[in-house]
């Protein structure tokens, strides 16, 4: 994601767990460097999350275009989108 | 065969007057089902147990010969004959452990047969549907349809709100735009369903929030209190990491 600094491109990481202690240690043990919704289990539910992680990328419209990527396919679906915008944006 | 079938299912649902008789003999049939179903669980955790414990293959290989779901067999099937559904249903999940792999599809068909024609109201008929739709090996998919074809035709209110779900299912499953129209029928048409609200939070999950959808906002605050607004990230391509830690 520090790959993207320049790009526009944003995280929004959604965390599932209510109990802050935990959270914290999590942050520590993972190294999470970015943050995150704390105690977002509503949003995980009403977006039919079932396991972690669950990933979803959505264009600059907001319309979701895919779903549990990781690692280098989810390199791959943000280049996509980001080439999408730089095309639309050239043709105007 | 498969013209048998169909007639067979064709055969009309039994008439309003029928049904108060047929209600007391379901619940016999559900209490006597219940009964053996128990008393099969316990056997078969028993003979688990002993067949863990057992030392040496001679005192396995004897142990298996008292499996016993063959031995409850016969039980089950007389209850089954008996006007048991659930009876019939348990008949169809125990096959591979019952038959020779050969024989199972035409036995399968035949009890499906039955449960289609017979228990299409029953208000646990919805598992049933669910493990038709997931025969791959032992139903073609042509029966599948034709059976569920026919299901819809026959039935209405709460069953058929049922089938219009199972369908529904079934066709997302095989990646079949058409899934969607059999929840919008279904939401439409029975909205007062048993099944309603299951179908509902389906459908909203899969137009809200399936490929090229635009998913509402949210909202929430980091463990600082700093908010964060999924919706203020348009016009960037947005990543959505949702996590959690054991």
């Amino acid at each position: 994601m520090k790959r993207h600094k320049d790009d526009p491109v944003a995280l929004v990481a959604v965390n599932c767990h209510d109990e802050e202690e935990a959270f914290r240690k999590g942050y520590e043990d993972f190294e999470v460097q970015y943050e995150s919704i704390f105690g977002g289990a509503p949003i995980a539910e009403a977006w039919g999350v079932r396991g972690f992680p669950t990933t979803f990328v959505l264009d600059e419209e907001g319309k979701i275009r895919f779903k549990d990527v990781r690692g280098e396919r989810l390199d791959e679906a943000v280049k996509q989108l980001l080439d999408e915008m730089e095309e639309e944006e050239s043709a105007e | 065969m498969l013209l048998t079938l169909a007639l067979t299912l064709l055969a009309p649902l039994p008439a309003p007057t029928d049904q108060p008789a047929m209600i007391d003999e379901r619940l016999e049939d559900e209490a006597a089902f219940e009964a053996l179903h128990e008393a099969y669980e316990e056997a078969y955790d028993a003979w688990r147990d002993k067949l863990r414990a057992a030392e040496g293959s001679k005192e396995r290989r004897e142990l298996r010969k008292l499996e016993p779901t063959v031995l409850f067999r016969p039980r089950f099937e007389a209850l089954a004959n008996g006007g048991s559904g659930r009876a019939l249903v348990w008949l169809i999940k125990k096959a591979s452990k019952l038959e020779k792999r050969k024989q199972i599809p035409a036995l399968k068909e035949e009890w499906y047969g039955r449960l289609f024609k017979d228990y299409l109201d029953a208000e646990w008929f919805g598992d049933v549907i669910g493990m038709y739709t997931k025969e791959r090996r032992d139903v073609s998919a042509e029966t599948i349809e034709l059976t569920l074809a026919s299901a819809l035709e026959r039935s209405e209110g709460d069953a058929r709100a049922r089938v219009l779900l199972g369908l529904a299912r079934y066709r997302l499953a095989g990646k079949c735009n058409s899934g969607l129209d059999f929840y919008k029928e279904l939401l439409a048409e029975h909205p007062d369903s048993l099944v309603a609200k299951d179908a509902q939070r389906e459908y909203d999950l899969l137009t809200k929030f399936g490929m090229g959808a635009q998913p509402p906002d949210f909202q929430g605050e980091t463990i600082d209190g700093a908010p964060i607004s999924l919706h203020a990230n348009r016009g960037k391509v947005t990543v959505i990491d949702f996590w959690g830690f054991w």
